[in-house]
């Protein structure tokens, strides 16, 4: 096994349960800096949970994430996830904007308030992110007044705001219409050039294939399948991999 | 034999038939034994009519020794009805009872009404302070300073109060407002002289301040249509004067003083209000209805205050705080929301004092009437209140919370920013509707004396008898009042609304 660098993400021997039911079953798996990864498979085998483990959106009970030098352990305290959320902005499949603020007031929120920017400097960076996700025009709309696809680069924008290395992005475009799908996975491409981590559970296989240094197949549990998009989206190893594959290839 | 029983069954048959032609020409023939029945408060207190205290079933006071001796006079038997001072006339209409006699005073408004007795009583208005008061020893002394003063209310006092715009505080026994005199949160009572002798003249806290004011006179009243029964009681009412009766009476209960003297003189009501005008204008009523209607703004803006901060506080501590504060959270909202806040009321006010001078921390640290107002109604909503918010603050989904946290917000950052805020706009519509209902909740504070909107229209009216006019100004007030508020609440939500 290669020394972890202290920018990759490393999950090890990550396991989790519900009860008798098991979610992640002794799951391992390297992120590298900038690489950009998609995680896909059946739903319910465990994508989003692992996702958010390595937020601290959810806890694991044995294993360990290491992300930028923090380490997530099944007793981490607060203020240890409070570090390891700095690293990795996370973008949710309904958005969770902030209803009550405007699209700008949701991205100068953060900054302002944990990290303790001027608003005047927190509201130029959040423009420029604005105008960047190409939302210039809409920074003063609230999120009832966005489209689908408005709301979500807002989202996205409001979490580069707090400049983080990467990105976790859990199924951003599923409750987006085709037409709007594409705005959101534009941006994405952007982020990557730009030399972002870019950890995403998604459905859009076409996308994966395009977008991603790195697929993983996750299915009851347990990594089924890792490798290039071209290795395991059309010569998958193991019986698992094919079953799926056949089913959103169909 | 035959012949003698009809000469015997004839003038009897007779006599039978005009019987009954008298029954049915002359009722009130037979109903002279009837007893006529005579309202009164005995909660009104002493010394006019007032429970004995060694045997409650029964009652006491110059009243009811009156009423005895008057009865004797007019050979009619006079049975005694309990019945609330404040609806004596109204009770009189509708023929509840034939008389009232409860220290009632002949007035101009009451006269449109009732036909009042010749005056059996001169009282005057006797101003009482603390032994220790210093700012004041004479009527006019007290006039200037404008200091919180306390009658009975719907009396000649609590009317002079009014007429000079003293800060007044109106009770409904006699008892009550000497008893915050004593404790500080009056500095004067103005009370009829009989009131005044029975409650502060052995209390050595209390002093009598200069000599009495404001002659007027007690009077019976009765139905205006019942003259012959009125010339009867003014009759018996003149023999009881100038038989020396009345006044044995009076010098029983230590109420018997030169003033008197002119009873004999004083024929009809009808005499002594000759000279007094009829005080009552629709501009007036306006007036005292604003100034109770600002008081009903203070109490129910101050309460949901303090109910929104205290109900926000417990929410909290139910959903978030450690099992103790949870189990208090629960026990808080089920206790405030359980209880009458009428109940609230009295035991905060009177029950509070006794407690703290028990604990010998004296009259210092106990609140005004309005003070304890705005307490029991923020105690009462707090309850309501909390769980309105629980059930907002529960409401904002808890991917909020996930997405603050995942930009490195704390809870108690996410608490603040994201989900107050968002809880706050749901339960807007919940909480207006609860501030429109404690605005009109407060008409129940002056059950402690304070003087609010619908206790100022329950004064007018009764004094004046105009429930309907005087009602439809009040009411007036109040939608002056809510109807704003609702419309306040609708911009808000309407605005809010494009944020949710």
């Amino acid at each position: 096994m290669t020394s972890p660098s202290n920018n990759n993400v490393t999950l090890e021997n990550i396991t989790k349960a519900y009860g008798q039911r098991t979610i992640l079953d002794n799951i391992s798996a390297t992120i590298e800096p900038g690489e950009t990864v998609a995680i896909i498979g059946p739903s319910g085998g465990g994508k989003s949970t692992m996702l958010r483990c390595i937020n601290g959106l959810a806890t694991f009970d044995k294993g360990q994430i290491d992300v930028g030098g923090h380490r997530l352990a099944p007793n981490s305290l607060p203020a240890e996830i409070h570090e390891v959320r700095r690293l990795f902005g996370m973008i949710f499949q309904d958005f969770q904007l902030f209803p009550h603020f405007t699209a700008l007031e949701n991205v100068i929120e953060a900054p302002v308030q944990v990290r303790g920017q001027s608003p005047a400097d927190a509201k130029a960076r959040a423009m420029e992110l604005l105008k960047r996700v190409g939302l210039g025009e809409r920074a003063n709309y609230y999120p009832r007044e966005l489209s689908g696809g408005q709301k979500q680069r807002v989202a996205i924008a409001r979490a580069l705001a707090m400049e983080p290395r990467g990105l976790l992005c859990d199924e951003i475009t599923s409750a987006l219409d085709p037409e709007l799908k594409a705005e959101v996975l534009d941006v994405l491409l952007d982020l990557k050039a730009e030399g972002l981590t870019l950890i995403m559970v998604t459905h859009e296989i076409h996308f994966a294939r395009r977008a991603a240094d790195r697929v993983l197949l996750l299915a009851d549990g347990r990594i089924a399948e890792s490798g290039t998009p071209d290795k395991v989206l059309d010569s998958p190893d193991s019986e698992r991999a094919k079953r799926f594959l056949k089913t959103v290839m169909a | 034999m035959k012949d003698r029983l009809a000469s015997l069954t004839g003038p009897l048959r007779s006599l039978r038939l005009c019987g009954l032609l008298c029954l049915l020409v002359f009722p009130t023939l037979t109903q002279a034994a009837d007893p006529l029945k005579w309202g009164a408060d005995a909660e009104g207190g002493a010394p006019y009519i007032f429970l004995d205290p060694e045997d409650i079933s029964k009652t006491k006071g110059f009243e009811v020794d009156l009423a005895a001796a008057l009865a004797r006079e007019i050979g009619r038997p006079i049975e005694f009805q309990q019945y609330p001072y404040d609806g004596l006339i109204s009770g009189l209409t509708r023929g509840d009872i034939d008389l009232a006699m409860n220290g009632l005073e002949i007035t101009p408004d009451r006269l449109e009404h009732v036909r009042f007795s010749r005056p059996y009583y001169v009282y005057t208005l006797q101003l009482v302070s603390r032994a220790d008061e210093t700012r004041f020893g004479t009527v006019e002394e007290w006039l200037k300073l404008k200091l919180p003063v306390g009658t009975l209310s719907e009396t000649a006092a609590s009317r002079y109060c009014e007429k000079n715009e003293l800060p007044l505080s109106t009770y409904d026994g006699q008892l009550e407002p000497f008893q915050d005199l004593a404790l500080g949160r009056l500095d004067a009572v103005l009370a009829d002289l009989p009131a005044a002798v029975a409650y502060a003249k052995s209390n050595p806290k209390l002093k009598f301040v200069g000599v009495p004011i404001e002659p007027g006179f007690y009077a019976i009243a009765m139905r205006p249509s019942d003259e012959a029964l009125a010339k009867t009681i003014d009759n018996g009412l003149e023999r009881l004067i100038a038989s020396g009766d009345l006044q044995k009476i009076y010098e029983k209960w230590g109420i018997w003083n030169g003033d008197q003297e002119s009873l004999a003189a004083a024929k009809s009501a009808d005499d002594i209000l000759k000279q007094s005008a009829a005080g009552f204008s629709m501009a007036n009523v306006f007036k005292s209805l604003g100034k109770a209607a600002v008081v009903t703004i203070q109490i129910s803006v101050a309460s949901m205050c303090l109910a929104m901060l205290l109900g926000l506080t417990v929410a909290i501590g139910r959903l978030y705080g450690p099992a103790p504060v949870r189990m208090l959270a629960v026990v808080w909202v089920e206790f405030f929301r359980g209880i009458p806040v009428l109940l609230l009321l009295y035991v905060l006010y009177f029950g509070l004092p006794t407690i703290l001078q028990t604990l010998g921390l004296g009259m210092a640290l106990a609140p005004s009437n309005i003070v304890v107002a705005i307490i029991a109604f923020g105690l009462n909503y707090s309850a309501y209140e909390a769980e309105i918010y629980r059930a907002g603050i529960t409401s904002v989904p808890v991917g909020q919370w996930e997405a603050a946290a995942s930009l490195g917000m704390s809870k108690k950052l996410t608490f603040r920013r994201i989900i107050l805020p968002q809880a706050t706009r749901m339960i807007l519509p919940p909480v207006t509707n609860d501030f429109v209902a404690l605005f009109k909740d407060t008409s129940v504070a002056s059950a402690i004396a304070v003087v609010e909107l619908t206790k100022q229209y329950q004064m007018l009216a009764k004094s004046s008898l105009r429930y309907m006019e005087i009602g439809l100004a009040t009411a007036i007030l109040y939608l002056v009042m809510s109807i704003p508020l609702g419309y306040l609440a609708r911009r808000l939500e309407a605005r809010w609304g494009k944020a949710l």
